[in-house]
């Protein structure tokens, strides 16, 4: 169906949509700014994501290798044994918070698990490597998550803008295109019928 | 030499033949599966029933000690009083240790919600009472004075140190006292050569314990100094050779002052921090050094001693191979950190 069905060439009407793509266009400009607002924060997010994701998976391969040389040596049920001693493990709290209007979970660490004194030697020393990137392993996940939103944020708006520009915003400049030339041809043919009515009734005077 | 003691020889000399040989070891590290590890081991002395055979390598590794006690016991049955008085506590003794700790764990963090199990090894208790009755005791406290009537009544002492400092090495530390006295005790009744080799032994694995306890402590409490029955028995290195340790002095420079073993056996710690492979170093000469008194002696104490540390490596290296194939780690990470007996020997 034509954009231009259903609409009426009046003045008003024209006020109308031109007051409404006016709207549309400061609105898409405010999108433009949120698009290019949240292209940067991903660019960064990910620059960021991708050295922390390297450090974290270098650390967690270190701490593996720790937990099986572990495993290898004092036995399965040994370690089994000691783990268990371990008691207040971690407490984390989820909370939203909200960049550019977008929502994402915040951790923040509430209590760490205690392992001073409960483990041999061998077990103890992973624990800290683990207690070391624990914390870091939790940031990981919240700026994933955060990076995640982000990114469909920014796809959304990015087809928010793009339907904007390229169909909304042509399909009223359209409409007010023909409206202004229906009402210029009106208002030619009202010049004309004014010009000859002048004209006959200039001669009947004579 | 006693017939007592000649009698137990020759049974120690056939129940060699029960070792696993270098042919099978190669095997066993070959395997490529679990499935496949056990069925090489189902060819062994180690053979299981179809309807009792380990299905995981914690019930494997329970199956092990079950074997290694029987043993044990065998050997303790037919050896002369005294020796088989110092085995009982050299071998059986630890292990009830290491169950009463295991039992003190479960106390220690009853309301965790952490999913657990127990898993005791198959040792009757030789100076505690029942487990089950241990296990009934709600707290520590209750735990503690239910040991009271037994040879490991001073662990209360730790008691209150283990409150202190909410930790549970204090009740550790007074369990391997005992054991350290008893052990003591049995050691003056066996011969004088034996003795020597026996100490030898014990001065190596309690040293080097103190040494990775010293390091474990300075790790995170550097800004205080432990209590002064932290390090209740040392040796060739000090208390106070300890508490520099402590203090950050470097253990390149302690173990250049004691002798070269202790320079081997804590070289891994010293390059890589390594506490693990320092622990299969400690199990390694352990090993080699009874192989090595057997071979001067091998028609007395030596030949049942260093058949028992032989079958407890043995029994060692197969839950660790058992549960390396089981978590599929790499052969080559195995053989790091695995004492293979009949391999070295």
């Amino acid at each position: 169906m034509s954009v231009l069905s259903g609409v009426r060439p009046t003045k008003g009407y024209l006020l109308e949509m031109q007051k409404r793509l006016s709207f549309i266009q400061r609105g898409c400009e405010f999108l433009k700014l949120k698009r290019d607002h949240l292209a940067k924060e991903l660019t960064v997010s990910l620059d960021v994501l991708r050295g922390r994701r390297d450090t974290i998976n270098e650390k967690l391969k270190q701490v593996y290798d720790e937990i099986v040389t572990a495993y290898l040596v004092l036995g399965p049920s040994e370690v089994r044994s000691q783990t268990s001693s371990v008691r207040d493990g971690y407490q984390i709290d989820v909370l939203p918070k909200s960049v550019m209007g977008v929502r994402y979970p915040s951790i923040s660490v509430i209590s760490r698990a205690k392992v001073e004194g409960r483990l041999d030697p061998a077990l103890s020393k992973t624990a800290s490597l683990m207690a070391e990137i624990f914390e870091d392993v939790l940031r990981l996940a919240e700026f994933e998550a955060r990076a995640e939103r982000v990114a469909d944020e920014l796809g959304k708006t990015n087809r928010k803008v793009n339907a904007l520009e390229n169909v909304v915003i042509p399909s009223y400049s359209q409409v007010i295109k023909f409206i202004q030339d229906k009402l210029d041809e009106e208002s030619l043919e009202e010049l004309v019928r004014t010009k000859l009515i002048g004209g006959a009734a200039a001669r009947r005077r004579e | 030499m006693s017939p007592g003691l000649s009698y137990a020889v020759i049974r120690c000399h056939a129940m060699r033949a029960e070792l696993l040989n270098p042919a099978v070891f190669k095997t066993l590290v070959e395997a490529k599966t679990y499935e496949e590890y056990m069925d090489v081991l189902n060819t062994t002395s180690y053979a299981t029933g179809s309807d009792t055979r380990p299905r995981t390598a914690l019930e494997l590794e329970g199956f092990l000690n079950q074997v290694f006690i029987a043993r044990l016991q065998r050997i303790v049955s037919f050896s002369p009083q005294r020796i088989a008085e110092f085995l009982r506590i050299f071998f059986l003794m630890r292990l009830e240790i290491q169950n009463l700790m295991r039992i003190v764990r479960l106390r220690f963090s009853p309301d965790s919600g952490w999913t657990r199990t127990l898993a005791l090894i198959p040792v009757e208790p030789l100076f505690s009472i029942p487990y089950g009755r241990l296990l009934e005791q709600g707290t520590i406290e209750g735990f503690v004075e239910a040991l009271e009537p037994t040879i490991y009544k001073d662990v209360k002492n730790g008691l209150n140190m283990a409150k202190q400092h909410d930790a549970l090495w204090p009740l550790e530390v007074y369990l391997n006292s005992a054991f350290h006295v008893r052990a003591s005790g049995v050691i003056s009744g066996l011969d004088p050569s034996d003795r020597v080799i026996v100490r030898e032994i014990l001065k190596t694995e309690t040293d080097v314990e103190n040494v990775l306890a010293a390091l474990s402590w300075r790790r995170k409490l550097r800004d205080r100094l432990p209590p002064p029955d932290f390090f209740p028995y040392a040796y060739r290195v000090t208390p106070m050779q300890l508490i520099e340790l402590i203090e950050g002095a470097s253990l390149a420079d302690i173990t250049k002052t004691v002798n070269q073993v202790y320079i081997r056996i804590l070289e891994p710690m010293v390059e890589l921090d390594d506490v693990s492979l320092v622990r299969r170093n400690l199990r390694q000469y352990v090993y080699e050094y009874a192989e090595r008194c057997r071979t001067q002696d091998d028609f007395g104490f030596p030949c049942i001693f260093s058949l028992l540390v032989s079958f407890e490596t043995e029994k060692d290296a197969l839950v660790a191979l058992g549960w390396g194939k089981e978590q599929r780690i790499s052969t080559e990470k195995l053989l790091r950190y695995t004492v293979l007996p009949s391999v070295l020997g």
